[in-house]
């Protein structure tokens, strides 16, 4: 429920804002299809249908008019989509143009080779590329990547856990792997274990206040009391990265709403247990709600019956 | 308060540009005496560094001051926009089927 409930964030309010322009606008907008490609790649959001279907358009009928160098990364991006969206046959058209261009020597070619060996489910010939290339050169960590990816394909997720893993005993600095190795052990439910990759990447990024809420999260799945403690502290962290003091001059809906939600959600917890909760947490709690129904009003007051109905339901003050 | 740290701000950058006219000054009569350059009268040291003083008071007390946060620039980005991991995007997905249908119809 809490999920229906979030606001979304400045970067997919610009996303949709790129959305909706593309799909008014009568004629096709090649420029305004490559500034949304553009966005996208460094927003690293996720949206293969937009991306394949506008993108391919621009590829097919534009592709003079676009700079030279940014033209490859694009029809490298359309391509990886088109495969998502599972079109082989303009994914093929694609990688034709790449491969008569750059070769087929080139790592990158073969690795987009063995994606579409991916994508028909020929695991093995996938395989066997990503293989030659990292004997070829042993420090491609996206070949690495991608054989974790095969393996997680087959769902042999202890496979993939364990090749993983010995990516990240050479590659330790990487947060996306440290990611994914919490999230494949978080579908064993082994917490404890995924906490420590949080922590890896908390290192890595001190002072980004998501990872803080990933890993308040994991220690609340966890659960017991000391846990529910430490989980509402990372949360308050969380929030002291991104404070919501300045409401008013944000020029965006507010991103921290995971981290009221959590703080509501751990006292409310933590009275279940039974334990006299203290006079902080108290505090925490009204500002909390308050706060929620506050940002709620601002943002979004069709969805203040729900919010509502969470605050009524996670109350601790008069639930006697 | 305010108020007066605005005050002291302005009479402070005026006793720094007073300061300035000052040695200006100072140079000028060295010159037209034929005396040698030795240094600047403590009068106007003293003058410099008060102005010194009245001006960062001033600055620091006329407004309210804001935290500088670090993390302004990941504030904007959302929590979902991290469970996206596209190095490890695997293609067993809906795409497929759904792909089929679009494109028998």
């Amino acid at each position: 429920m809490a999920e229906m409930l979030m606001l979304s964030s400045s970067d997919s309010i610009e996303l949709n804002k790129f959305e909706n322009k593309i799909r008014e606008s009568r004629s096709f907008n090649w420029v305004l299809v490559r500034d949304t490609l553009r966005f996208l790649r460094k927003s690293k959001a996720r949206k293969s249908n937009l991306v394949s279907k506008y993108g391919l358009k621009l590829v097919n009928e534009y592709i003079s008019k676009l700079d030279a160098q940014e033209s490859y990364d694009i029809i490298e991006q359309v391509l990886v989509s088109l495969l998502e969206c599972g079109d082989d046959e303009n994914a093929n058209k694609l990688f034709n143009i790449l491969k008569s261009k750059f070769g087929r020597e080139s790592v990158r070619v073969q690795r987009l080779q063995a994606m579409i060996h991916e994508s028909n489910f020929q695991l093995k010939d996938a395989l066997d590329i990503y293989n030659s290339i990292l004997e070829k050169y042993p420090a491609d960590q996206m070949s690495y990547k991608r054989q974790v990816s095969i393996f997680k394909c087959q769902g042999n997720l202890t496979k993939a856990i364990q090749v993983l893993n010995t990516y990240l005993q050479i590659f330790m600095c990487d947060i996306e792997a440290w990611l994914e190795l919490s999230s494949l052990h978080i579908t064993f439910l082994s917490y404890s274990t995924a906490l420590i990759c949080l922590e890896e990447v908390i290192l890595n990024a001190p002072i980004n206040y998501i990872f803080y809420i990933k890993y308040a999260e994991t220690l609340y799945s966890l659960g017991g009391i000391d846990n529910y403690n430490m989980a509402i502290q990372y949360y308050t962290h969380s929030l002291e990265l991104n404070s919501p003091t300045e409401i008013d001059v944000l020029g965006h809906p507010p991103t921290y709403l995971p981290a009221i939600y959590g703080i509501i959600m751990s006292i409310f917890s933590l009275s279940d247990e039974n334990v006299q909760i203290k006079e902080s947490q108290l505090k925490l709690m009204e500002w909390a709600q308050n706060h929620l129904i506050l940002i709620t009003n601002k943002y979004s007051p069709d969805k203040l019956t729900f919010v509502k109905h969470f605050i009524d339901s996670t109350d601790i003050f008069n639930k006697e | 308060m305010k108020g007066v740290a605005k005050l002291s701000g302005i009479i402070g950058i005026g006793l720094f540009l007073h300061t300035i006219y000052s040695v200006l000054q100072h140079r000028k009569y060295l010159r037209l005496t034929d005396q040698p350059f030795e240094g600047v009268p403590l009068d106007i040291i003293v003058e410099c560094i008060i102005s010194l003083l009245l001006f960062s008071w001033g600055i620091i007390n006329s407004q309210n001051l804001i935290p500088i946060k670090a993390s302004t620039h990941l504030a904007k980005k959302s929590y979902d926009s991290f469970d996206n991991r596209p190095n490890f995007t695997t293609f067993n997905n809906r795409g497929k089927y759904i792909n089929e249908i679009i494109k028998n119809n």
